[in-house]
């Protein structure tokens, strides 16, 4: 079968076959839609039931205990919800910001010509790659105040300690923790995105005598705005749904300066067993997402598809 | 001439590997450290000041394997994982594909799909526990592949998505008005050319299943738990056991690595094949 | 040849008579029944070198009896929710499973009961539940009038310090301070020199509640009044929470507000700290040089004023399908030789004969402290329903206040109040 030259050889044809059937769409998702359906559609409606119940698993009896919106109210109205909302966003989005500009640099510097780049891209996506919970035990160590191996190479550098988990400084070492660990997530997305820019656009370009920056500002970054939002937007679901490794470093304090959204919801929800506050915190929470990734999705949308080209 | 300007590109590519090594050795800090651990008695990793200098041991290997029993963990991993990734991408590769020639009306349908990559694993933890153990399927592999490939398909189509949406139209216009099927085109045309972007799709899929824990913690028992069960439980509630940390942390992610340097190298040649103009 | 080896057989049977008698008498498993050979038991338990023996000594009991045992080991958090889980939904995936006594409220109406295991098992062990501390095994074992656990793992606080930083502080190495002033006074001596006098845990973990608790007795509080209402917030309650902020904050290591047991244990071992509070399970660790820097330097006794119970029984389910297997399995596990032989490759027994036991003595020292603590008036968690919501209190606002977010007679009060709302809206205040 060859891919004969794109030249329309009948006018009308092509049209009848440029867009893609409505059938065609049904079947091709059919298989992922039924799974997503059955498998996690039939929990959500028990779980926005169990959101509406006083369930709690150590009360027997207490899942017949309808008490409506109660559990949304008590939690809405809780400064404690309020405070892990504002460390949510503030963590969200200066992890997710300096995940993107460090992943866009790696990426790029990636790209360019050296030895063993093979070996170093995969070996840069290793932080992506170890469990969690893991990485915030490890970094427990790390972090210590006094002991650990951070503030020992600090000493060693001439700088004094740095009080990592400390009342001021535990968002950010958690920030930081993050980073690390997720910056080769965007790497990868944007490395794929790099890999498929057209070289011959870019010789094009830089025969008309662009230099390397502004091929960059003017050909690469756009080309890779797709690709950035897609990885934003996961990031950023990624980083709601963060939690091993947040708990393991802090235990979610000191006081509640690292009690993200989920940590909150654990505590409170599933850690005392009451399904139904887990339930309906959860529910406000896939609310919060949708609103903050909102924006990006939206940008996604507009005029994205195949036939934009 | 000709002979200069090599010698430059060759001593930037130098210069370049140069700065690279600098980096990742600084960036991965963290993570040998972690494989140290595992190498090396709990007393070295946790001493004051940090010994850099220490007396090898593979009494961590031995934990591992003698008294946790790894093996069994890592085999139910990758198990579960492996099967999953296929079955993922199997099925959202298709779905990515049509999806990607639709933006206003299918938008619905892929804004669900998001929706379902939002809800948390909590949410539906103890509905899915209920279900599970109501139809028998407790401590089960299925039960564990198919709560995982269904939290995994949002990302996979969204992903892949846009990797099609690279490829430009008139490809599928011209195969279709050669006669091909829209089957046929997806499979002989267009996966080939996502390759990479599949992949690249593949590794996170897998990573995220190798690592989930929620639904290993609630769905499995004795039979079919996985390997991040057993290392969280290295922390004891009387003090963490660090060379079995550190050693399962080395052979949990070791495969994964491996994994993704064979998947980099179809990156590139995947995606240069690039879109046809 | 056959009246030679005959006679060779008779001359040598007294030998293996009383070999034979003597493995009776060490072997329990001798005398069980093969009733339920073919059946499978599934346990639950934690991490840690007292579980895996459990592990270990149960390949006996197949053998014995045919029954398969099967461990599940599950870090703390989630051993309690997975056994919460599976409890609560009639699962039965395990029949057995070890259970830390600050939840016998939650599960004891899932829990078979075990007083009469002799007389419904036949072949089954005698309990022999004098030989327990008997205060103990009340707190271990006994909800709402039922004995649903029997002792595994017996744990009291004990405090350590480090001998060596004693005498060069010029304190008496071998001298145990006998109250928590004493135990600031001489943690002052010893702050100095990246050395600190008390590895304080003050994060948002259990071990942070433990430490309330341990002041809170010390200082006369009591958990509930006579008619049952909490006194968190009483005299005691206030002076603790200043104590632990003012005083023995003060002398433990800064960063110490995210800290829970791993950290504590990391400070006295690494000698950053000179005193500690330290439960006998990590004993082992602390006392191996391939864990820890101080392994030849450590002293021990019980806590001064108050020591807090830990530990955990073992129960089965009520929902078992293996309920007789089940029992016969727990009562075996319990029995004194059995126990002795866990201790020897890293249990923590809870028997009087087994702490009592020179070989034991021998391959842990602390033991007789263990002991002592056990019998003596020791302290237990909020014998409450859902206590854990409690602990959870506690923790949070010492952390607050230690943290400096609030002022400790804020903290205090905070936590009266915390405490008798949540008793309020569950309906435990009878009030």
């Amino acid at each position: 079968m060859t891919i004969s030259q794109t030249v329309p050889r009948d006018g009308i044809a092509v049209r009848r076959h440029r867009r893609i059937r409505i059938s065609t769409v049904v079947w091709f998702t059919l298989p992922a839609a039924a799974i997503m359906a059955l498998v996690l559609g039939v929990p959500l409606v028990y779980s926005f039931y169990y959101s509406l119940t006083g369930w709690s698993l150590v009360i027997p009896g207490s899942d017949q205990d309808f008490i409506g919106l109660l559990n949304y109210t008590d939690i809405l109205r809780s400064t404690e919800f309020w405070a892990s909302i504002r460390v949510t966003l503030i963590y969200a989005v200066v992890a997710v910001s300096l995940e993107c500009a460090l992943g866009i640099l790696f990426a790029v510097l990636l790209n360019l010509e050296f030895f063993g780049r093979g070996l170093f891209r995969s070996l840069m996506l290793i932080p992506m790659v170890i469990t969690p919970a893991v990485v915030g035990i490890f970094w427990k160590l790390l972090y210590e105040q006094d002991s650990g191996v951070f503030n020992y190479l600090l000493g060693t550098l001439g700088f004094e300690p740095v009080p990592w988990l400390s009342l001021t400084v535990a968002l950010a070492s958690v920030i930081i923790m993050d980073v690390w660990q997720s910056t080769p997530f965007f790497t990868l997305i944007i490395l794929a995105g790099l890999q498929s820019l057209d070289r011959d656009t870019v010789s094009a370009a830089q025969a008309d005598g662009a230099n390397a920056l502004q091929v960059f500002r003017y050909l690469t970054l756009p080309h890779l705005v797709p690709y950035i939002m897609i990885a934003a937007a996961f990031r950023i679901i990624g980083v709601m749904a963060d939690f091993d490794k947040i708990f393991l470093l802090t235990l979610g304090g000191p006081g509640n300066v690292t009690t993200t959204l989920s940590v909150y919801a654990y505590n409170t929800g599933f850690k005392v067993f009451d399904i139904g506050r887990t339930t309906a915190i959860s529910w406000i929470y896939v609310v919060f997402v949708l609103a903050i990734s909102a924006p990006l999705i939206w940008r996604l949308f507009r005029g994205a598809s195949v036939n934009r080209h | 001439m000709a002979t200069s300007s090599k010698t430059n590109r060759t001593s930037r590519k130098l210069l370049w590997t140069l700065f690279w090594c600098v980096l990742a050795f600084v960036y991965l800090f963290p993570y040998t450290w972690m494989v140290l651990t595992g190498f090396r008695h709990g007393v070295d990793t946790i001493s004051m000041p940090p010994r850099f200098i220490f007396e090898p041991t593979l009494a961590g290997f031995k934990h591992l394997f003698e008294v946790t029993g790894f093996q069994k963990y890592i085999i139910n991993s990758a198990v579960v994982t492996i099967v999953s990734v296929v079955l993922v991408i199997g099925v959202s590769a298709p779905a990515a594909y049509a999806l990607a020639h639709v933006s206003r009306r299918g938008g619905a349908l892929l804004v669900a799909i998001l929706i379902a990559r939002i809800i948390p694993a909590i949410a539906i933890g103890v509905p899915v526990y209920l279900i599970a153990t109501r139809l028998h399927q407790l401590d089960t592999y299925q039960a564990l592949v198919v709560i995982n490939v269904a939290v995994n398909i949002p990302f996979a189509i969204w992903l892949m998505r846009s990797f099609f949406m690279e490829v430009h139209p008139t490809l599928r216009e011209a195969a279709i008005s050669d006669g091909c099927s829209e089957w046929q085109v997806f499979t002989k045309i267009m996966l080939p050319l996502v390759l990479g972007g599949m992949l690249a799709t593949a590794v996170f899929v897998f990573i995220g299943v190798w690592n989930e824990f929620l639904f290993a913690l609630i769905l499995t028992t004795s039979v079919s738990p996985t390997a991040p069960l057993a290392m969280l439980g290295f922390r004891t509630q009387y003090g963490v056991q660090w060379d079995a940390v550190g050693a399962a942390a080395f052979l949990v992610s070791t495969p994964v690595i491996v994994f993704a340097f064979i998947m980099q190298r179809y990156l590139v040649q995947g995606m240069t094949m690039g879109s046809v103009k | 040849m056959k009246r030679r080896t005959f006679t060779a057989g008779l001359v040598a049977l007294p030998f293996l008579g009383s070999s034979l008698t003597r493995a009776f008498a060490q072997d329990a498993g001798a005398s069980l029944p093969k009733t339920y050979s073919g059946q499978k038991i599934r346990a639950l338990a934690s991490t840690g070198a007292a579980f895996e023996a459990m592990a270990t000594v149960s390949r006996d009991f197949t053998e014995a009896t045919g029954v398969a045992v099967e461990y599940v080991n599950l870090s703390y958090n989630e051993q309690y929710q997975k056994l919460i889980l599976d409890l609560t939904s009639g699962a039965a995936s395990f029949d057995v499973f070890n259970f830390a006594y600050q939840w016998k409220f939650e599960i004891e109406p899932y829990c078979a009961d075990l007083s009469n295991i002799p007389a419904e098992i036949p072949g089954a062990p005698d309990l022999g539940l004098e030989d327990y501390p008997q205060r103990a095994l009340e707190i271990y074992g006994r909800a709402n009038n039922k004995l649903i656990g029997l002792p595994t793992l017996g744990d009291v606080t004990l405090f350590v310090w480090n001998k060596e930083a004693y005498k060069a502080a010029g304190l008496d190495p071998e001298a145990a301070p006998k109250t928590w002033d004493e135990v600031v006074e001489r943690g002052a001596k010893l702050v100095g020199n990246s050395q600190f006098g008390y590895a304080m845990p003050a994060g948002k973990g259990i071990q942070t509640t433990v430490t309330w608790i341990m002041v809170f007795k010390s200082m006369g509080g009591e958990y509930f009044d006579a008619s049952g209402a909490p006194t968190f917030g009483s005299e005691a309650g206030v002076n603790t929470m200043k104590f632990l902020v003012e005083k023995l904050a003060a002398i433990s290591p800064p960063g110490n507000l995210a800290w829970d047991f791993p950290e504590m244990f990391n400070s006295l071992s690494t000698g950053q700290s000179g005193q500690s509070m330290m439960w006998p399970g990590a004993f082992g660790d602390l006392l191996n040089p391939q864990r820890s820097q101080v392994h030849d330097k450590i002293g021990w006794s019980p806590m001064p004023q108050a020591s807090l119970l830990g530990g955990w029984s073992m129960g089965v389910n009520d929902s078992s399908r293996s309920k007789d297997a089940a029992k016969l399995y727990v009562a075996w596990l319990t029995s004194p030789d059995i126990v002795r032989r866990m201790g020897l490759i890293g249990g923590a027994p809870a028997r009087i004969s087994a702490l009592k036991d020179a070989e034991l003595i021998k391959q842990a020292p602390n033991r007789p402290a263990v002991l002592a603590g056990l019998q003596g008036d020791v302290a237990e968690y909020p014998p409450i329903k859902e206590a854990e919501q409690i602990h959870i209190m506690i923790y949070d606002e010492v952390n607050a206040a230690v943290a400096k977010i609030k002022t400790p007679e804020q903290a205090a009060s905070d936590l009266q109040g915390k405490v008798e709302s949540f008793m309020r809206r569950r309906g435990y205040l009878k009030t």
